[in-house]
Protein backbone atom coordinates (compact mmCIF):
# COMPACT_ATOMS: atom_id res chain seq x y z
CA UNK A 1 0.00 0.00 0.00
CA UNK A 2 1.32 3.52 -0.93
CA UNK A 3 -0.73 6.78 0.48
CA UNK A 4 -2.11 9.29 -1.52
CA UNK A 5 -3.86 12.77 -1.10
CA UNK A 6 -7.87 11.21 -1.13
CA UNK A 7 -8.97 15.22 -1.75
CA UNK A 8 -6.51 15.81 -4.58
CA UNK A 9 -7.41 16.55 -7.91
CA UNK A 10 -5.60 13.88 -9.49
CA UNK A 11 -3.85 10.87 -7.78
CA UNK A 12 -0.18 10.28 -7.32
CA UNK A 13 1.76 8.10 -6.38
CA UNK A 14 5.77 7.28 -5.40
CA UNK A 15 7.54 4.97 -7.81
CA UNK A 16 11.21 3.65 -7.55
CA UNK A 17 12.60 3.01 -11.22
CA UNK A 18 15.50 0.98 -10.68
CA UNK A 19 18.23 1.28 -13.57
CA UNK A 20 21.86 0.21 -13.99
CA UNK A 21 23.23 2.84 -11.95
CA UNK A 22 20.90 4.12 -9.58
CA UNK A 23 17.68 4.28 -7.88
CA UNK A 24 15.42 7.04 -8.71
CA UNK A 25 11.94 7.64 -6.79
CA UNK A 26 9.28 10.07 -8.65
CA UNK A 27 5.41 10.50 -7.96
CA UNK A 28 4.03 9.75 -11.04
CA UNK A 29 0.20 10.09 -12.08
CA UNK A 30 -1.83 6.93 -11.75
CA UNK A 31 -3.90 7.31 -15.12
CA UNK A 32 -6.05 4.68 -15.91
CA UNK A 33 -7.01 6.36 -19.30
CA UNK A 34 -3.31 5.46 -19.92
CA UNK A 35 -2.37 2.27 -21.89
CA UNK A 36 1.46 2.71 -21.35
CA UNK A 37 3.59 3.71 -18.72
CA UNK A 38 5.14 6.82 -19.58
CA UNK A 39 8.09 8.41 -17.03
CA UNK A 40 9.93 11.61 -17.88
CA UNK A 41 13.04 11.05 -19.86
CA UNK A 42 15.52 12.87 -17.47
CA UNK A 43 14.51 10.55 -14.94
CA UNK A 44 14.87 7.33 -17.15
CA UNK A 45 18.30 8.82 -17.98
CA UNK A 46 19.40 9.58 -14.79
CA UNK A 47 18.64 5.62 -13.42
CA UNK A 48 21.16 4.74 -16.25
CA UNK A 49 18.81 3.37 -18.93
CA UNK A 50 19.94 4.43 -22.41
CA UNK A 51 17.96 5.92 -25.04
CA UNK A 52 19.34 5.93 -28.68
CA UNK A 53 18.23 6.02 -32.18
CA UNK A 54 18.06 1.99 -32.22
CA UNK A 55 15.58 2.36 -29.08
CA UNK A 56 12.22 0.81 -29.92
CA UNK A 57 10.18 3.18 -30.52
CA UNK A 58 5.83 3.65 -30.46
CA UNK A 59 4.03 6.02 -32.21
CA UNK A 60 1.78 8.24 -29.86
CA UNK A 61 -0.30 10.71 -30.41
CA UNK A 62 -1.46 13.94 -28.58
CA UNK A 63 -3.13 17.56 -28.86
CA UNK A 64 -0.03 18.62 -30.67
CA UNK A 65 0.21 15.76 -33.02
CA UNK A 66 1.87 12.30 -33.52
CA UNK A 67 5.13 11.76 -32.21
CA UNK A 68 7.27 8.19 -31.36
CA UNK A 69 8.49 7.94 -27.84
CA UNK A 70 10.98 5.42 -27.06
CA UNK A 71 11.00 2.50 -25.47
CA UNK A 72 13.25 1.56 -22.57
CA UNK A 73 13.07 -1.74 -20.20
CA UNK A 74 13.28 -0.71 -16.88
CA UNK A 75 15.59 -3.54 -14.45
CA UNK A 76 12.66 -2.69 -11.66
CA UNK A 77 9.81 -0.73 -11.05
CA UNK A 78 8.37 -0.91 -7.54
CA UNK A 79 5.17 1.10 -7.12
CA UNK A 80 2.36 0.42 -5.04
CA UNK A 81 3.60 -2.07 -3.08
CA UNK A 82 4.20 -4.07 -6.56
CA UNK A 83 7.51 -5.04 -7.76
CA UNK A 84 7.66 -5.55 -11.64
CA UNK A 85 10.92 -6.67 -13.23
CA UNK A 86 12.36 -5.82 -16.69
CA UNK A 87 9.46 -3.40 -16.88
CA UNK A 88 8.93 -1.89 -20.49
CA UNK A 89 8.08 2.20 -20.05
CA UNK A 90 8.12 5.08 -22.68
CA UNK A 91 10.73 8.10 -22.29
CA UNK A 92 8.37 11.44 -22.85
CA UNK A 93 9.27 14.84 -21.90
CA UNK A 94 6.42 16.33 -19.89
CA UNK A 95 6.00 20.26 -19.89
CA UNK A 96 7.97 21.75 -17.61
CA UNK A 97 4.88 23.09 -15.78
CA UNK A 98 3.59 20.00 -14.95
CA UNK A 99 4.68 18.92 -11.40
CA UNK A 100 4.69 15.29 -11.82
CA UNK A 101 7.25 12.80 -13.38
CA UNK A 102 5.15 10.67 -15.63
CA UNK A 103 2.33 8.32 -15.59
CA UNK A 104 1.39 4.38 -14.47
CA UNK A 105 -0.92 3.38 -16.65
CA UNK A 106 -2.83 0.58 -17.22
CA UNK A 107 -0.02 -1.96 -18.51
CA UNK A 108 1.71 -1.69 -14.56
CA UNK A 109 -2.28 -2.54 -13.40
CA UNK A 110 -2.87 -5.50 -15.61
CA UNK A 111 -3.32 -8.97 -13.58
CA UNK A 112 -3.51 -7.52 -10.36
CA UNK A 113 -6.07 -6.40 -7.79
CA UNK A 114 -6.42 -2.39 -7.17
CA UNK A 115 -7.42 -1.12 -4.10
CA UNK A 116 -8.72 2.20 -3.78
CA UNK A 117 -9.27 3.59 -0.01
CA UNK A 118 -10.29 7.19 -0.52
CA UNK A 119 -11.39 7.28 3.60
CA UNK A 120 -7.80 6.71 4.56
CA UNK A 121 -5.93 7.97 1.26
CA UNK A 122 -4.48 4.30 0.72
CA UNK A 123 -3.52 2.76 -2.81
CA UNK A 124 -2.54 -1.17 -3.19
CA UNK A 125 -1.63 -3.41 -5.96
CA UNK A 126 -1.11 -6.88 -5.06
CA UNK A 127 -1.72 -10.69 -6.79
CA UNK A 128 -5.46 -11.55 -6.33
CA UNK A 129 -6.10 -14.86 -4.77
CA UNK A 130 -9.38 -15.80 -5.83
CA UNK A 131 -10.07 -12.88 -7.89
CA UNK A 132 -10.60 -13.55 -12.12
CA UNK A 133 -11.22 -11.16 -14.63
CA UNK A 134 -14.70 -11.84 -16.13
CA UNK A 135 -16.09 -13.65 -12.69
CA UNK B 1 28.29 18.39 -0.59
CA UNK B 2 25.29 17.61 0.25
CA UNK B 3 23.54 19.58 3.07
CA UNK B 4 22.10 17.82 6.09
CA UNK B 5 19.39 15.91 6.73
CA UNK B 6 16.01 17.59 6.44
CA UNK B 7 12.46 16.06 6.62
CA UNK B 8 10.34 16.35 4.01
CA UNK B 9 8.39 19.31 5.38
CA UNK B 10 11.61 21.08 6.10
CA UNK B 11 12.52 21.02 2.63
CA UNK B 12 8.33 22.27 1.67
CA UNK B 13 9.82 25.47 4.03
CA UNK B 14 12.90 25.60 3.05
CA UNK B 15 12.34 25.43 -1.07
CA UNK B 16 8.71 26.17 -1.59
CA UNK B 17 7.87 25.71 -5.28
CA UNK B 18 10.71 23.97 -6.22
CA UNK B 19 12.20 20.90 -7.24
CA UNK B 20 14.49 19.65 -4.91
CA UNK B 21 16.78 16.08 -5.78
CA UNK B 22 16.85 14.49 -2.11
CA UNK B 23 20.03 11.65 -1.65
CA UNK B 24 19.72 8.50 0.23
CA UNK B 25 15.78 9.66 0.95
CA UNK B 26 14.67 8.16 4.45
CA UNK B 27 10.95 5.50 3.61
CA UNK B 28 8.21 5.13 5.38
CA UNK B 29 6.66 2.11 5.71
CA UNK B 30 4.36 3.16 2.78
CA UNK B 31 7.56 3.67 0.72
CA UNK B 32 7.06 7.28 0.40
CA UNK B 33 10.03 10.08 1.54
CA UNK B 34 10.17 11.23 4.53
CA UNK B 35 13.16 13.15 4.35
CA UNK B 36 17.00 13.06 2.75
CA UNK B 37 19.81 14.97 1.60
CA UNK B 38 19.40 17.95 -0.63
CA UNK B 39 21.49 17.39 -3.45
CA UNK B 40 20.01 20.16 -5.69
CA UNK B 41 17.18 22.71 -5.90
CA UNK B 42 15.56 25.02 -8.31
CA UNK B 43 12.56 26.34 -9.14
CA UNK B 44 12.90 25.20 -13.06
CA UNK B 45 12.60 21.82 -13.92
CA UNK B 46 14.38 21.93 -17.12
CA UNK B 47 17.55 23.22 -14.99
CA UNK B 48 16.43 19.93 -12.49
CA UNK B 49 16.93 17.93 -15.83
CA UNK B 50 20.64 18.90 -16.82
CA UNK B 51 21.43 19.41 -13.22
CA UNK B 52 20.76 15.30 -13.02
CA UNK B 53 21.96 14.45 -16.05
CA UNK B 54 25.48 15.88 -15.62
CA UNK B 55 25.47 14.73 -11.96
CA UNK B 56 28.58 12.86 -11.83
CA UNK B 57 28.46 9.04 -10.87
CA UNK B 58 29.87 9.39 -7.95
CA UNK B 59 28.39 12.22 -6.92
CA UNK B 60 24.95 10.08 -6.64
CA UNK B 61 23.56 7.83 -4.24
CA UNK B 62 22.61 4.61 -4.82
CA UNK B 63 19.15 5.99 -4.10
CA UNK B 64 17.61 9.43 -4.73
CA UNK B 65 14.10 11.22 -5.53
CA UNK B 66 13.19 14.07 -7.12
CA UNK B 67 9.98 15.78 -5.85
CA UNK B 68 8.05 18.79 -6.45
CA UNK B 69 7.99 21.15 -2.72
CA UNK B 70 4.40 23.08 -3.35
CA UNK B 71 0.96 21.96 -4.70
CA UNK B 72 1.02 19.89 -7.41
CA UNK B 73 0.50 21.79 -10.71
CA UNK B 74 -1.94 19.70 -13.61
CA UNK B 75 -2.32 21.55 -16.81
CA UNK B 76 -5.63 23.08 -17.47
CA UNK B 77 -6.54 20.94 -20.51
CA UNK B 78 -4.94 17.56 -20.09
CA UNK B 79 -3.11 16.48 -23.16
CA UNK B 80 -2.82 12.95 -22.52
CA UNK B 81 -0.25 11.00 -24.86
CA UNK B 82 -2.07 8.10 -26.52
CA UNK B 83 -0.83 5.21 -28.53
CA UNK B 84 -1.95 4.45 -31.60
CA UNK B 85 -1.81 0.77 -31.35
CA UNK B 86 -3.84 1.07 -27.64
CA UNK B 87 -6.59 -1.26 -29.84
CA UNK B 88 -4.14 -4.21 -30.42
CA UNK B 89 -2.56 -3.57 -26.90
CA UNK B 90 -6.12 -4.24 -25.16
CA UNK B 91 -6.99 -7.36 -27.67
CA UNK B 92 -3.86 -8.86 -26.27
CA UNK B 93 -4.46 -8.09 -23.01
CA UNK B 94 -7.71 -10.11 -23.20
Amino acid sequence: MTAFDPKARRILVTVHVTGPRTTLDAMLLLDTGATTTLIRTSILLRTGLKLGPNSPQRRFRSATGSAMAPIVVAPQLLALGEARADFPVAAHDFPPAVTFDGLLGLDFLRGRLLTLDFARGRVGLRQPRTWRPWG
Amino acid sequence: MPEQYQTLAEMKERYPNEWVLIGRPKLDRYQDVTGGHVLFHTADRLEMDRHMLALPDEACTPMMACRYMGEPVYPEVWDRPEFLDEDAELRQAQ
